[in-house]
């Protein structure tokens, strides 16, 4: 089962984990998942696939009450990340789906129905969560051509889906990035291969290494906090993507 | 056979109101999880004032060594407690899930091809009577460990009840170790009660 880990409390504010599966089988990837919980109610990032919807929804209810959870945040429109969306709608009826518009007729493929989505345009949006107001930070291309981040201003922590995503090995996964130099091994191909394109990598890196960040968390892998946020986004900055792993020197 | 598959009594309502009442097991257990905290709060300020006391109150140091036992006892159980909602929860939400899929396969059978989805069918109820009776296992392995704990302070009422005898021994500390053993009969009937209202609620709701 997933275990759940606060990284951030604040008062009523707090950023829990949802990490690592020990007894994920080894042909799913493993997945990240953020409650952001303000008061009394809280928005999931990401919520997986349909696969670890017990393992994530199990790990949640041991600390927070699941039908609280009013909203959902999804990145992008991949399989990992949101189709799980029938199941979390069994649970809570009324919950929320904030996704790029250009999925609101894919993700549906998954479940809920014209009520069920938020569509954020193209530029972002803000996002309310009790009394904070999230900011969705445009990221397209970066894997997926509607793709977004999540930025808590008054936590100063960025979601960022899958840049950042390190394919940790099964069993030696860890919560934070300790060892930057040693973690590039478990990104280096992942980003080279799934980012498309070095023009929208730049851009991304511009506009975020801009803002004021504490943590960076991605979907998949480990954390990035304190100095290893700008460390990663320089790291980004000069690597080449969009190329065959063969063709990567 | 896939009419009768089709009419099957797993119903995905009943397997979301049963996940209802499993989340609210879980968090009135949330509620009780502090005992044993609150027990060895209470039985280290026992220890600390008969330490002061000296002599006079080593019939209340042993109340306090009975009490920090009862604590971890309590610590334990409620380990279990905690392990077994856990697993419940995640067996319930699998019930879910499976039923869920079930429906589309069912929702599938228009054509001749009953045969295959039959199969898969019958493959997904066979895996929810295994979880069904796996959930009902949990269920009963939780009221006894919640019995077991509640049984444990039922057990120990006499504690508060020496606390208060041994506290008239504690002279000139009497009037300090009175309070402490009123603290220990308050939080003991807490304890009790809680657990006895959230034994009773379990009972009723399932």
């Amino acid at each position: 089962m997933k275990k759940i880990e606060y990284i951030y409390t604040k008062g009523a504010h707090r950023w829990a984990a949802i990490t690592c599966d020990p007894e994920r089988p080894n042909y799913l990837i493993d997945t990240n998942e953020f409650l952001i919980i303000n008061r009394d109610e809280a928005l999931l990032t990401d919520p997986g696939g349909i696969e670890i919807f017990p393992s994530v929804f199990s790990a949640i209810s041991t600390e927070f009450d699941p039908k609280k959870i009013r909203a959902l945040f999804a990145s992008h429109q991949d399989p990992d990340i949101i189709s799980s969306l029938s199941l979390w709608l069994d649970i809570s009826p009324e919950v929320k789906c904030y996704i790029s518009w250009l999925w609101e007729t894919f993700v549906p493929h998954f479940g809920g129905n014209n009520t069920t989505f938020f569509s954020i345009p193209d530029e972002g949006m803000p996002i309310p969560l009790g009394d904070l107001t999230l900011q969705a930070i445009p990221a397209h291309y970066m894997h997926s051509s509607g793709n977004f981040n999540l930025y808590d201003p008054a936590a100063k922590i960025l979601f960022s889906g899958d840049v950042g995503a390190a394919l940790l090995p099964h069993g030696e996964e860890y919560l934070f990035v300790s060892n930057f130099d040693k973690h590039v091994r478990f990104m280096e191909g992942f980003h080279r291969r799934w980012m498309g394109s070095n023009d929208a990598k730049l851009d991304w890196c511009e506009r975020v290494s801009k803002m004021d960040i504490d943590m960076l968390c991605p979907q998949h892998g480990a954390i990035f906090q304190g100095p290893d946020v700008s460390r990663f986004i320089n790291w980004l900055a000069e690597l080449k993507v969009g190329l065959y792993t063969k063709k990567a020197t | 056979m896939a009419a009768t598959l089709n009419t099957a009594h797993y119903d995905i309502n009943a397997h979301l109101t049963r996940l209802e009442l499993t989340l609210v097991i879980c968090e009135d257990i949330k509620l009780i999880i502090e005992i044993p905290f609150k027990t060895n709060l209470i039985a280290v300020n026992a220890m600390l004032i008969t330490r002061r006391a000296g002599i006079k109150s080593r019939g209340f140091g042993i109340i306090a060594l009975e009490l920090r036992l009862l604590s971890g006892r309590l610590r334990g159980l409620m380990d279990d407690v905690s392990k077994i909602i856990t697993l419940m929860i995640y067996d319930v939400v699998i019930l879910c899930k499976t039923r869920r899929m079930m429906g589309y396969l069912q929702r599938a059978q228009t054509g001749d091809h009953y045969a295959i989805l039959d199969t898969a069918i019958a493959h997904k109820q066979s895996a929810m009577d295994k979880l069904d009776k796996g959930v009902e296992e949990d269920l009963a392995s939780l009221l006894a460990t919640l019995e077991n704990a509640y049984d444990l302070c039922k057990s120990s009422e006499a504690l508060s009840r020496n606390a208060k005898i041994e506290a008239a021994y504690g002279q000139e500390l009497s009037g300090e170790l009175k309070l402490v053993a009123d603290r220990i009969e308050t939080t003991m009937d807490e304890i009790t009660a809680s657990l006895q209202s959230l034994i009773h609620n379990i009972r009723v709701s399932t």
